[in-house]
């Protein structure tokens, strides 16, 4: 268990260490954001200070170390559009970005795992056939395309939901509903996989067998053992939320962490995007070591290999 | 298994309607992608006394099949366009997110060591953000064009044919067949080759079919952010993007793209799910 945990902490460093090598890779690709800060009649002069005070003026290790050091440390500086500390603007706008996310996910399991067990139940039959053409659709809707459709019919025709802020929760509806439909196919799909599985298994006969009612023996001895291999969909899932989060901020103008990225990415706010990126990596990195533990803590089978 | 077996099992797949609907759309938008040049009207022509009008099933003119956008360009044309940039762009990013991959982890399961390490930190790496941030902060940074567009998705594609690979060859590495012709003194490249390679077949041609799918819909999503195949190069995603502005007066203009796009996804990706059943033992 303690070597495991040891293997993992020092895979999670060296991912680190490897994303600071492509974020500064990145960035150094990109343009000069001097030139975008400064007005376009600025002499050559106070170009060549404006560098120094950033300090871009050093040779490329140099700033690498340094940009190492800053990276360890959680510290970027100040953003280069607002002139306030980078980390800070990113850490300002994570909650708008978990709470979507976290909605979304929510959502997705209420309603997904219920429809994976319905099918599993009813496996071959009518209701399995349309849960499954449900589930393979949504997981081919691209998320772009049912935020605009949404907004087109639900904001523009019906007039029931604002297309656009983060001011009540009735702006939440949308962009929770877009990311979470994106969602629900795999844990549709993947509730069902593993329901199957289990319902062969000996236990779940052995439970019938003793005369438990069906829907004790599905939910209670099934449900449970069948839940492992959906929470880590879920888990390896968050990465391409937040991947969708960005596409969704930005069609719903949600005030999150991936609508700022998008605007640095542009602005060639280079602190805000390296911040940024820590953020969602690190974030990413800790809730996947802690479903793997919470799983090797749980299972038994999980933690003798 | 033999020849005349899989040509029965392929057969009874074939016959399941949905797999029958998916041949056919995908046959479609490949037919429309290589005929699209035959089509009278140019994508690209402008026509400034008719635009905005309404597809021809919703009684708008007979000349504009599809309708029009907001510069009276012709959507059917358009959306021929589009599929052509979208598997020209997604085929090309699959053969080399495939390659790298399959090589990649080729190296990785049977080398082991030093190599391995190096390969699974990169592949942790890439794994460890979202996609579409990747995809953004790359493209951001060297200028979104064709080609940039086209690297950037196979160089970060190929992680999930690498570790499929590398897992696939760490079971087979200990095959009898493969210990017995390490025995018999086969050279290392001569093994990966001719033992391993033909045993990974199957894997990589669904996974490939599976990621053609991601790799369109990367692209569309790309496009759509104003990150991807650049206007006035018609693509799909653009369109997208372009109808948000329209929304209100022209439904026509985000639901058909979006339309043709869901329709390709699901064909590609319910293709996918009917090799990877056909692939494994027993289906």
């Amino acid at each position: 268990m303690l070597t495991y945990l040891g293997r993992r902490l020092v895979m999670s460093l060296v991912v680190l260490f490897g994303l600071s090598l492509l974020v500064f890779t990145m960035v150094n690709l990109s343009g000069d954001p001097v030139r975008l800060l400064l007005p376009p009649d600025a002499t050559n002069a106070q170009v060549d200070e404006l560098r120094r005070t950033l300090g871009l003026d050093a040779p490329l290790v140099e700033r690498y170390w340094r940009f190492l050091g800053q990276f360890v440390r959680f510290d970027f500086g100040d953003s280069l559009q607002f002139r306030q500390d980078a980390l800070g603007l990113v850490l300002e706008r994570l909650p708008a970005t978990l709470s979507l996310a976290g909605l979304a996910i929510l959502l997705a399991v209420v309603v997904g795992v219920p429809l994976g067990v319905l099918a599993a139940l009813r496996r071959d039959g009518a209701s399995d056939a349309v849960i499954t053409g449900v589930a393979v659709t949504g997981q081919s809707l691209p998320v772009f395309w049912v935020a605009v459709m949404s907004i087109l019919l639900f904001a523009v025709q019906l007039k029931w939901l604002p297309a656009a802020g983060a001011a009540s929760w009735r702006h939440y509806v949308l962009p929770t509903g877009t990311l979470a439909l994106f969602l629900l196919g795999g844990i549709v799909r993947m509730t069902r996989i593993s329901m199957l599985e289990v319902l062969g298994a000996a236990y779940v006969r052995t439970a019938s067998a003793k005369g438990l009612r069906r829907g004790r023996v599905v939910w209670r001895h099934a449900l449970r053992n069948a839940a492992i291999p959906v929470v880590t969909v879920i888990g390896l899932q968050l990465r391409f939320v937040l991947g969708g989060s960005v596409i969704t901020e930005t069609v719903f103008a949600w005030p999150g962490l991936g609508r700022l990225l998008v605007r640095s990415v542009y602005a060639r706010d280079y602190p805000v995007v390296e911040a940024g990126v820590l953020v969602v990596a690190v974030f990413l990195i800790l809730v996947n070591t802690l479903v793997d533990i919470t799983f090797t803590l749980l299972n038994p089978r999980v933690r003798l290999q | 298994m033999t020849a005349a077996r899989w040509r029965l099992r392929l057969a009874k797949h074939l016959r399941r309607p949905r797999v029958f609907l998916s041949v056919i759309a995908l046959a479609a938008v490949v037919a429309g992608a290589l005929l699209g040049p035959l089509y009278p009207i140019d994508p690209l022509e402008q026509d400034l006394m008719a635009t905005l009008k309404p597809p021809m099933f919703a009684s708008g003119g007979v000349t504009h099949v599809a309708g029009t956008d907001q510069l009276g360009r012709d959507v059917l044309a358009r959306l021929l366009a589009g599929a052509r940039v979208s598997l020209a762009l997604g085929a090309t990013a699959l053969a080399i997110a495939m390659t790298l991959g399959v090589v990649l982890g080729v190296l990785a399961g049977f080398l082991g060591g030093v190599v391995d390490a190096v390969i699974t930190a990169i592949t942790e790496t890439l794994m460890a953000l979202p996609f579409v941030l990747l995809a953004i902060a790359v493209i951001a940074a060297v200028g979104a064009s064709l080609p940039v567009v086209i690297l950037t998705l196979g160089l970060t594609g190929w992680v999930s044919f690498a570790r499929l690979t590398r897992a696939r060859v760490l079971e087979l590495r200990d095959e009898e067949y493969v210990v017995a012709a390490q025995a018999l003194g086969a050279r290392r490249w001569r093994l990966m080759l001719k033992h391993l390679f033909p045993n990974l077949v199957p894997i990589i041609v669904v996974e490939g079919t599976l990621q053609l799918g991601g790799l369109i819909l990367a692209e569309a999503g790309l496009s759509f952010l104003g990150l991807g195949v650049q206007p006035p190069t018609p693509s799909w995603g653009g369109m997208l993007a372009e109808s948000q502005v329209f929304v209100a007066v022209a439904w026509w203009l985000p639901t058909l793209p979006g339309l043709v796009l869901l329709v390709t996804l699901l064909a590609v990706n319910l293709l996918g799910d009917t090799l990877r059943d056909l692939t494994a033992p027993g289906g």
